[in-house]
């Protein structure tokens, strides 16, 4: 399947999904009008490719600075989904990147953290701009 | 017309290429003219020399052969003559043969004919014996002298070598020098002698040769004279000349009349100050040339011309032939011709400056005038033409730019007149736009007096609340943070809350939420928030339709909800992801809502929330907030304003009072927010009870 590219706009994050190396990525602010409008080809997109994954080891980095409640929603969906394909056998591994200064994104990985369970999630502090 | 760069240039290229040429020229011909003079100037004088060189050994030849030959003729007729005598003798001698003692008269008779016989100028013969007496003499003071020990001038005895030599060998040739009457240095006199046998006698004749000698003399006077004549009319070069001088630096030949006859021995060159004339016989002798300063003809006695002479020795006469030029002369040809080069590049420069000057100036014009077209176009001026028409490149090139440009202006012109109507389409729909945005601007504005008019206002605030203040700043005129409020005897209910969106969305929802809480107090009491936050989760959800599975929604609220019993001196606390702060002596305390949004479709309609007491105490200030702060993005990384930020504006403005701390709070939201939009519906309120 093809990569999925979004890019960034002032209100929404931007999205690199990467099939062959395993490696999706998510960076930016995330909030937009229609949340459910924006993530819908996102959900599209990874209901497809987790279908077709097999043991791959796949790594998830998300540096959302910020995200408003149905943003917050929908990586909450994001992360269900992860989940349920790790109980499946899928191999998935969620890094939380977030500058040490933005408590607010450290205290909702926090949050995010908690609610999975049989999904591993790291909560990454680093600079900004780093990937 | 002004001066166009590409004339100036094309003109400094013909210049500088004619420039080139006459350099060139000059260059390569002037030295060749100047080499090719010098040298035929040179091999003319070299030649001149060797001219005179070979008429001088002509002549000398010619004075030699004659020399010779006078000599031989001389010798000849002294022979002649002595054998006319001997003849003489011998008929004396013959016819006293058979007379007795006739000899003897004989001999006395031949004695008296030679004393008398004479022959030439005065010449004579005379008669010795063996012993070398002149037994006849026309001289009567040496008649019958004894000459065997007479000598000559020289010192060589006379009569007796001319009797051995007859003796010897018949006759011979002898000769010795005497002095002449009338000469003053002594003469060669040339004496034949024979023997007679008959009588044992010697006879003999001579003739002095100085005759020989001065005619040799007055041939070679001549032969200078001739010379210095021929020589006069000799010039090498301009004024180059010849002159002769012999071994011992007399001057004999020189067109200087002052110089010639003098003796220059000790004259020396004036730029080696040896002697000239040893140089010039050096000069002679290795066949080079000298070089040396001299005077000219034209003015003697100033001795600074550099002169070249080439010598040759004539060594017949012991002569110097010196030919002679003067240096400025061989090369003066040479400049009159670098003059001429020079005027005629000069000339030839002139021309070709005024020529090309011209021609270019025909060939650069409508360069020119297309250039000033070309600017013209490009500062916007496109009525412009060149009109230039020409056969050739130039022409097609101003033909082109012509058609060019005539068409640009079309285009501009259709360009122009599409915009326009483009313009005016646009600002049609612009207008259009503006109109209906301005009608949906009102319709938010309505809408937003609609919501307003559903907050709390300020006459209903609780009694037991004595201080407070409300912030609340929707993203966008209206929006979906709202705060409500139920008052009754024991207390009060007061909530702020979250519902999903902002905007016209956020709005709508707002109502739902008013409406909902509304309802929930009615049908359950305003005693319990945990339970109010329950039933308010059922209800949004039912109302929304979210409870079924044909939900085509998701959206619902974050609530704080606060139950203040200011008699029991406690709040009662319930939140769906929303806290309360409470702030007392310079600290703050979070209590924080249940992890669980309200009235969305995956909200759990039979959620425990769950409702936390909490003591009051005189003083102390509480405050409820929804997200729309906390996430404000500002500072210098654009990050939320964060929960920390908060509590530590909180920690030091509680004790304030409220009106001043939502100066502050305002004050330093936008410090923060900086250039940042507002990212969501903001809304905080801080009360103190009595």
């Amino acid at each position: 399947m093809q990569e999925l590219i979004i890019e960034a706009t002032k209100s929404s994050p931007q999205i690199h999904f990467d099939p062959a190396g395993h490696v999706l990525e998510m960076s930016g602010e995330s909030y937009p009008e229609n949340a459910a409008k924006f993530y819908a080809p996102v959900f599209d997109w990874l209901g497809r490719y987790l279908a077709g994954l097999g043991e791959e080891q796949v790594t998830v980095n998300l540096a959302i600075s910020y995200f408003n409640s149905s943003s917050s929603k929908a990586l909450m969906n994001l992360f269900d989904m992860f989940d349920e394909a790790c109980r499946t056998g899928r191999r998935i591994t969620v890094n939380w990147r977030y500058d040490p200064d933005n408590e607010t994104a450290q205290e909702c990985g926090e949050e995010f953290k908690e609610d999975v369970c049989d999904l591993p999630f790291n909560l990454v502090a680093c600079g900004p701009g780093q990937p | 017309m002004s001066l166009s760069r590409l004339w100036l240039k094309a003109v400094a290229l013909i210049l500088c290429i004619v420039a080139l040429c006459a350099l060139a020229i000059a260059a390569t011909v002037i030295p060749l003219v100047k080499e090719s003079t010098s040298t035929r100037e040179e091999r003319y004088a070299t030649s001149i020399l060797d001219q005179v060189a070979s008429l001088v050994e002509a002549k000398h030849q010619e004075i030699l052969s004659y020399q010779k030959l006078a000599l031989e003729a001389r010798k000849r007729e002294l022979g002649d003559i002595t054998s006319v005598f001997a003849g003489y003798l011998d008929a004396e001698q013959g016819a006293a043969q058979n007379t007795p003692g006739g000899q003897a008269a004989a001999r006395t008779r031949a004695l008296e004919f030679a004393r008398l016989f004479r022959y030439g100028q005065n010449d004579y013969v005379w008669v010795s014996d063996f012993a070398s007496r002149l037994i006849s003499h026309p001289d009567p003071k040496l008649h019958g002298a004894d000459f065997s020990q007479v000598k000559d001038v020289y010192g060589n005895l006379i009569v007796p070598p001319m009797v051995a030599l007859a003796r010897e060998n018949g006759e011979g040739f002898y000769s010795y020098w005497w002095n002449r009457l009338g000469k003053e240095r002594p003469a060669e006199k040339l004496t034949y002698s024979r023997l007679y046998r008959p009588w044992s006698w010697v006879i003999g004749t001579g003739v002095y040769v100085d005759d020989i000698t001065e005619e040799v003399e007055r041939r070679k006077a001549g032969l200078i004279a001739e010379l210095r004549e021929a020589l006069r009319r000799v010039v090498i070069g301009r004024s180059g000349y010849m002159y002769v001088f012999d071994e011992d630096m007399n001057m004999i030949i020189h067109p200087n009349p002052q110089l010639e006859g003098t003796n220059f021995a000790t004259t020396p060159n004036p730029r080696t100050n040896r002697s000239l004339g040893a140089e010039l016989k050096e000069a002679a002798r290795t066949g080079q040339p000298l070089r040396y300063v001299w005077d000219r003809p034209s003015e003697p006695g100033n001795y600074v011309y550099e002169k070249i002479s080439w010598v040759r020795r004539h060594p017949g006469f012991d002569w110097y032939i010196a030919s002679s030029v003067y240096t400025d002369d061989l090369y003066q040809d040479a400049r009159v011709l670098s003059g001429r080069i020079a005027g005629i590049a000069f000339a030839v420069f002139a021309v070709s400056a005024l020529l090309g000057g011209v021609f270019i100036r025909r060939l650069v014009s409508p360069i020119s005038r297309l250039s000033k077209a070309a600017l013209a176009v490009q500062a916007g001026n496109l009525t412009v033409r060149t009109g230039i028409v020409r056969q050739d490149e130039i022409g097609i090139l101003s033909r082109e730019f012509d058609a060019m440009v005539e068409k640009l202006e079309d285009h501009v012109a259709t360009l122009d007149a599409k915009v326009q109507e483009k313009t005016a389409e646009l600002a049609q729909n612009l207008a259009q736009l503006e109109e209906a945005n301005r009608q949906v601007m009102d319709g938010i504005s309505y809408a937003r007096t609609i919501q307003r008019a559903i907050l709390p206002g300020r006459e209903q605030t609780p009694a037991p609340i004595s201080d407070h203040f409300v912030v609340w700043k929707p993203k966008d005129v209206i929006g979906g943070d709202v705060f409500w409020l139920h008052t009754d005897d024991d207390g009060f209910l007061l909530a702020v809350a979250d519902c999903t969106g902002h905007g016209v969305p956020g709005a709508v929802m707002t109502m739902l939420a008013v409406m909902a809480l509304n309802r929930v107090v009615r049908e359950h009491g305003a005693q319990d928030p945990a339970l109010l936050l329950r039933e308010l989760n059922r209800t949004v959800r039912h109302t929304l339709n979210q409870d079924t599975p044909e939900a085509r929604t998701d959206d619902g609220l974050d609530i704080a909800l606060c139950r203040v019993e200011p008699g029991n001196r406690r709040v009662l606390f319930a939140g769906a992801r929303l806290s309360l702060y409470l702030a007392e002596n310079g600290a703050v305390e979070e209590v924080r809502g249940d992890r669980h949004s309200v009235g969305y479709r995956s909200s759990d309609p039979d959620y425990p929330f769950a409702a936390k007491p909490v003591a009051l105490r005189p003083g102390m200030a509480l405050y409820l907030a929804t997200d729309g702060l906390l996430g404000q993005a500002g500072g210098d990384k654009g990050l939320p304003f964060g929960k920390n930020r908060f509590k530590a504006f909180l920690e030091a403005q509680h004790a304030r009072p409220m009106a001043e701390q939502r100066a502050a709070l305002l004050e330093a939201l936008a410090q923060y927010q900086g250039g940042q939009e507002q990212r969501d519906d903001i809304t905080v309120i801080g009360f103190r009870l009595a």
